[in-house]
């Protein structure tokens, strides 16, 4: 029965300036299904998004089908018309805007039957209840939670009628409770007849809940199943084409020389009465939930949160890192949660993004820098992390998120740090891409970087961690060593139960 | 050594191109090493601006004073060449006195945190102020003989001295923006300067240098137009203000930041100083010459957003006519 299709994407392919990003995809979503979009980074999954939503326009060819009517999709507002609604990664909505503002924005029945105030609160609590949520329409958007914010997009999206409600990656910036949360929603989404289509490197999500499965490799469609006919490895071959598992790396070496000890550090409202040492060579896994102040502690390290009291001790002597620069200059690399925003210059090329922080020493007599030196450094990097694709000169912002991550990276293996701290190293990066990461800091380990990690992806933390503290409310609850650790264990903690 | 990386350049130099053909077509006397000269000649002062305003846009900043500073310094060369009698340590004094004014800025922008629009559209009117306090708002013309040389003087023959001071300026500017960490780190800046903070770039120690940089070359944009009219005054350098910036912009600099050249700004201020001296040439009306300048703004800033006119009647053909 063809009716039971709300989008159809047929032939769809995208080139930007001579490369195939989607080569010929189809994609069809049934009304009312949670469906998973899934592959590799760079496959093409925020591309075909993007076709649909009217951000980008495909090339000739393609074949765009909402109830089974062709359609064109001009523009972002054309596709919400159309009942199709994007959230993203980074919300963008009015941060200086009330939520009923936010949800009723653009809506065009408020202008038709001239809505007053208090009807488009209406509206708006009426959206908000829909997705089964509590929220205060007269709050300033800026005043809330990511969270609570991706559920006003969702709102918004409901007070237009969609059909379809796309997600792109919409719980990497969610803790575990959010999360659930989250699928709650969806849930109630599904119930109302409206379908929902997201990108997820999780397989746990994707397995919790979606009913069907698209897989994308190389701008090609691969396949499209139900959940349940396809296993996780079956889906994992499916995207990478190979079997793929994550590998536990022991430290070949942990060194006695303490490279950064941390002694009583607190700092009001963030955490308090941090302490734990970090030798040469080895990996200490930070786990805990989103908001344990794991990331505050991070930055304190690194310059950008000055701690209220306690001592930073760097090579046995203490030190104030007052700025990022002081934290450079200390051999402090630190790779952030959020790469768009705190990672990257998005409009600058790889090249010049991977030298960023040591320009200074590339510079030759002239106090110029020295191009050749740059790219034959940059170009030694991105083919060590398997940047992909290899070109110096592309723009950051037009890599997919996990080659956008690997340049990240890049960009603090070139400083030759001593410490290394990463944020969610993995977050948006693919299987394959993730083990491949977890090697490159074994490696730096056992090159005698002393490597922190923090992450709330637990399998994570115990493939790649030789101790692992968990925080929990700005506190370190507990350290465990990694050969006695389980994942129950850490989560138990980590809830304080 | 400079390059034309984008296509926006290439672009505004077929345009620019194309003026020239128009104008020599127009008037026979356009195109004469002589009247090109004096071309070069008038686009100097306010291209020096540009020079200055153009690194300050790419960090995504504004900086309104910059004719202000240009004034103030006037008074200052001229009051300083007044008590102390050396021209030379009055120009370093009129110098100095720009960079400070743009380090005023630069510190009220980089360590305070106050938006550059707001800063410097108080500091326009403050720098304005000093001018006419210390000048009691009068102009100054007892100026010696020889600073009226970088303003009225020729080299090599014909070649105006303002013009090879905007000529080496230029290219100056350009290699610090291209080949330096510090210009890496303006454009660093201007794109995404949370990032550039988490990349250990320090970012309000940019931002200092690149408000003094826009000081130092409106004091030099001042001198110059003091030595040209043989006055010092406050509201000398007033006018090029937005002329400054409109070059800026319509050399290809993004208004939000994070992209633009040298290159481009060059060319942007050429496009204004050959219609301005083409259309006087053809006895075109001042009024009217205000008037067509607009529009030429506006259709370079439309041809360089093509892409998406294209894009739009695209879509426009697709749903009609398929
Ligand atoms: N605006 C653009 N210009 C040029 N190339 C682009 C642009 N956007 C995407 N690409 C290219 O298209 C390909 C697909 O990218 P896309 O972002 O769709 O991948 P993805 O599947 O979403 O990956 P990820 O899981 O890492 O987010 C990549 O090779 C990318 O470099
Ligand atoms: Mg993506």
């Amino acid at each position: 029965m063809t009716s039971d299709y709300i989008v159809q994407l047929k032939h769809v392919s995208k080139t930007f300036s001579g490369i195939k990003a989607l080569d010929d995809v189809s994609l069809d979503i049934k009304r009312g299904e949670v469906h998973a979009l899934v592959g590799e980074n760079g496959a093409g999954k925020s591309t075909l998004i993007k076709v649909l939503s009217g951000v980008h326009f495909p090339d000739d060819g393609a074949e765009i089908y909402i109830n089974n009517e062709k359609v064109i999709i001009r523009n972002p507002m054309d596709a919400i018309r159309k009942g199709i609604s994007v959230i993203y990664q980074d919300i963008s909505l009015f941060p200086n805007l009330t939520v009923a503002e936010n949800i009723c924005i653009g809506n065009d029945e408020v202008w038709k039957r001239k809505l007053n105030w208090s009807q488009i609160q209406q509206l708006a609590e009426c959206a908000i209840a829909k997705v089964g949520a509590a929220i205060d329409p007269y709050m300033m958007l800026k005043d809330l939670n990511l969270a609570s914010q991706q559920i006003v997009a969702i709102a918004r999206a409901i007070s237009f009628n969609a059909s379809l409600i796309i997600m792109d990656e919409p719980t990497s910036t969610l803790s575990s409770g959010e999360v659930e949360n989250l699928y709650q929603i969806i849930d109630n989404l599904r119930k109302n007849n409206i379908a929902v289509l997201f990108i997820s490197h999780k397989f746990d999500e994707i397995y919790h809940v979606a009913t069907r499965v698209t897989i994308l490799r190389d701008g090609k469609f691969i396949a499209a199943h139900d959940i349940q006919d396809v296993d996780r490895p079956e889906l994992i071959r499916l995207m990478v084409g190979r079997d793929v598992e994550y590998i536990s790396m022991n430290a070949e070496k942990i060194w006695d020389e303490e490279v950064l000890k941390v002694n009583h550090l607190s700092k009001k409202g963030n955490f308090r009465d941090i302490s734990f040492t970090l030798r040469k060579g080895e990996i200490i896994g930070i786990t805990g939930l989103v908001g344990s102040g794991r990331s505050e502690l991070a930055k304190a390290i690194f310059g950008l949160n000055k701690p209220d009291s306690g001592e930073i001790i760097l090579n046995g002597s203490a030190v104030t890192i007052a700025s990022s620069n002081d934290a450079v200059q200390y051999g402090i690399g630190y790779v952030p949660e959020n790469r768009q925003l705190e990672g990257l210059i998005g409009k600058s090329s790889v090249c010049q993004n991977i030298t960023l922080s040591i320009l200074n020493s590339l510079c030759n007599s002239y106090k110029c820098v020295d191009v050749t030196k740059e790219r034959q450094l940059a170009q030694e990097y991105i083919e060590k992390l398997d940047v992909r694709p290899t070109e110096l000169d592309k723009l950051v912002g037009q890599l997919s998120g996990g080659n956008q991550q690997k340049v990240v990276l890049a960009k603090w293996l070139v400083t030759n740090p001593k410490i290394l701290i990463m944020d969610e190293p993995t977050s948006g990066v693919d299987i394959g891409a993730k083990i491949e990461i977890h090697k490159v800091l074994r490696q730096l380990a056992n090159n005698g970087i002393g490597v922190i990690v923090i992450s709330s992806e637990l399998p994570e933390i115990l493939a790649v961690s030789d101790k692992i503290l968990i925080m929990r409310q700005g506190s370190i609850v507990s350290v465990i060593d990694k050969n006695l650790a389980t994942q129950e264990a850490i989560l138990a903690k980590a809830l304080g139960a | 050594m400079i390059g034309i990386k984008r296509s926006h350049e290439l672009i505004l130099l077929l345009f620019f191109s194309g003026l020239i053909i128009i104008m020599s077509l127009l008037s026979p006397s356009f195109l004469t090493i002589d009247n090109l000269l004096s071309v070069t000649q008038q686009m100097s002062e306010f291209g020096i601006l540009a020079l200055g305003v153009t690194v300050i846009i790419i960090t995504s900043g504004i900086d309104l004073s910059v004719g202000s500073i240009a004034g103030l310094t006037t008074i200052v060369i001229a009051m300083s060449y007044g008590w102390s009698g050396s021209l030379v340590a009055a120009i370093l004094l009129g110098i100095l006195a720009g960079a400070l004014c743009g380090a005023f800025n630069g510190v009220l922008i980089a360590k305070i945190g106050v938006p550059p629009i707001l800063v410097t559209l108080g500091t326009m009117t403050f720098f304005n102020g000093i001018a006419l306090v210390l000048s009691k708002g009068n102009a100054i013309s007892d100026l010696p003989e020889e600073f009226y040389f970088v303003g009225q003087g020729y080299l090599f023959g014909n070649v105006p001295v303002q013009t090879l001071i905007f000529l080496v300026l230029a290219i100056l500017t350009s290699l610090l923006l291209s080949k330096t960490p510090w210009g890496r780190r303006v454009y660093a800046v201007g794109n995404n300067s949370v990032a550039a903070v988490f990349s250990g770039v320090q970012v309000d120690k940019v931002l200092l240098y690149v408000y003094i940089f826009a000081g130092i070359m409106s004091a030099i944009s001042g001198w110059i137009i003091s030595s040209r009219v043989s006055t010092a005054r406050a509201d000398l350098g007033a006018v090029y203000v937005m002329q400054s910036i409109a070059a800026t912009v319509l050399g290809g600099t993004n208004i939000a930041g994070g992209s633009g050249t040298i290159f481009g700004t060059v060319i942007g201020v050429s496009v204004f100083a050959v219609l301005a001296n083409g259309l006087n040439l053809i006895g075109v009306s001042p009024f009217a010459q205000n008037l067509l300048m607009g529009l030429a703004l506006i259709v370079v800033l439309l041809i360089n957003n093509v892409s998406i006119i294209k894009r739009k009647i695209a879509i426009f053909i697709k749903l009609n006519f398929n």
